[in-house]
């Protein structure tokens, strides 16, 4: 007996009289057809396609969202409301405060003391602004980028300090000297004159030099003279009113430095705001 | 199948009437003749609530219920705590018009011979004679791949022919009277 007769054998055996099921059964099946909402075919390309869009607007939607949250460009009502719900989102003024902060920094960054003071200022006032709350959120960072700002304007600071004394010598000299000089200089060699005859500071001094030596020397000594104490120790020698002399002398020589670094700006300045030292030492150069 | 799928009752009762036979002798090999007939008709709730999801295996109607069959018949037995019900006789033991088969001296040895074979065995000989599945569909329905559902048959059908022979069974004679 083969596979296939032993199937029929077992076909024959197994065989059940013919059976229909009930009225009642019928009915069921078809009560369940009726109660049952009728799903037309659709392809599941389409179902696909649609939940991998949704998931998409979801990824998008959230990765945009933290990424306002994070960047803080969320507009302040949004802000305000995100706030007072509970979502952990900054408070307006948190925000801003932070967006100073960031302000700060970047000038701090750019070394320029104007806007380090603008900055630290805007920074100060968004801090005091903040309710206690807000205030521990931000204070610790905040706090170290205004001790870092004071730190460099007091840097900066002490640096004009010290450049600012010998722009005060120069004015000095230029309240004194430079009148001297300009008398000094309109009578060239004469110039020994005018500078005797205030006695002053240093334009005497070089003029006092300058009046035998011509106004060449005086110009050069003028400009030696403004940023040296020589010319003003040589112009306080040169004349009687030693008193002056040696305060106007003290002064040009600090500003010796000056002097050195900016001869013309010392030039100028001493006879920037007066005739003779500028034109003493223009004429001294052409010379 | 199409109308089923719109919800057409009459193309539901029709398709139901066309299987309930192969059905219930499926399920009567493994239930009692009330849970056999409350297992057939829980089949056809399930086959109208997910009707929609036929076309989408590749399968016959036929191997799709008897797929859902067989899984309410593993629910009916992990509700009794797997305590299967074994038909006494084998298949085909039912009263009724059977019994006039049961007197015949061959059925009644072929029958003895598909008891003593192994559960999957006759669950395969059973899909294949009684659903009157293919080779494939059986496959489908039993999560298998064809070929391996065909080298079960084969062993099956080789096992039973053993059992059959130590029976003094003739073939022969049988076949004669099958026919």
């Amino acid at each position: 007996v083969n596979d296939d007769d032993l199937l029929d054998l077992l076909g024959a055996t197994m065989a059940e009289p013919p059976a229909e099921p009930s009225d009642a059964e019928v009915a069921h099946v078809r009560d369940l057809v009726a109660d049952r909402v009728v799903v037309p075919f659709r392809s599941p390309w389409p179902r696909r396609a649609a939940a991998t869009g949704v998931v998409l607007a979801v990824l998008v939607t959230t990765g945009t969202a933290a990424a306002v949250v994070r960047t803080g460009s969320l507009p302040d009502s949004v802000r305000r409301v995100a706030s007072a719900v509970g979502l952990p989102v900054d408070s307006v003024g948190v925000a801003q405060t932070r967006a100073a902060m960031a302000d700060l920094e970047e000038a701090l960054a750019g070394r320029d003391d104007g806007d380090v003071r603008r900055a630290s200022a805007v920074l100060r006032a968004d801090l005091a602004d903040l309710s206690p709350a807000e205030t521990d959120q931000v204070q610790p960072e905040a706090g170290g980028l205004l001790a870092q700002a004071d730190a460099f304007l007091a840097i900066e600071e002490a640096a004009d300090d010290l450049i600012r004394p010998g722009g005060d010598a120069v004015e000095d000299d230029d309240a004194t000297g430079g009148g001297d000089g300009g008398e000094g200089t309109p009578s060239g060699g004469g110039s020994g004159d005018g500078g005797s005859d205030d006695g002053d500071v240093s334009a005497p001094g070089p003029s006092g030099s300058g009046d035998g030596g011509s106004s060449g020397s005086g110009s050069s000594g003028s400009g030696s003279g403004s940023g040296s104490s020589g010319s003003g120790d040589s112009g306080g020698s040169g004349d009687e009113d030693d008193e002056d002399d040696d305060s106007s002398g003290s002064g040009s020589g600090g500003s010796s430095d000056s002097g050195d670094e900016d001869d013309d700006s010392s030039g100028s300045g001493s006879g920037g705001s007066d005739d003779g030292a500028s034109s003493e030492g223009s004429e001294a150069d052409e010379d | 199948v199409d109308r089923a799928v719109r919800g057409d009752s009459d193309a539901w009762e029709e398709l139901y009437r066309r299987a309930y036979p192969k059905m219930l002798a499926y399920a009567r090999a493994r239930l009692d003749p009330e849970g056999a007939k409350d297992a057939v008709a829980e089949t056809m709730t399930r086959a109208v609530g997910s009707i929609h999801r036929y076309r989408w295996e590749g399968r016959s109607v036929d191997a799709w219920l008897f797929g859902i069959l067989r899984h309410v018949i593993t629910d009916v037995h992990r509700s009794q705590g797997r305590s299967r019900h074994v038909p006494e006789g084998g298949l085909g033991a039912a009263a009724g018009p059977l019994d006039e088969v049961v007197a015949a001296e061959e059925h009644g040895a072929v029958r003895t011979a598909f008891a003593l074979l192994s559960g999957a065995e006759r669950e395969v000989l059973e899909l294949r004679v009684v659903a009157g599945l293919s080779a494939d569909e059986v496959a489908k329905v039993l999560g298998r791949k064809p070929g391996a559902v065909r080298m079960a048959q084969s062993r099956a059908l080789a096992r039973l022919r053993e059992l059959l022979a130590d029976a003094g069974f003739d073939g022969e004679r049988a076949m004669g009277g099958a026919s």
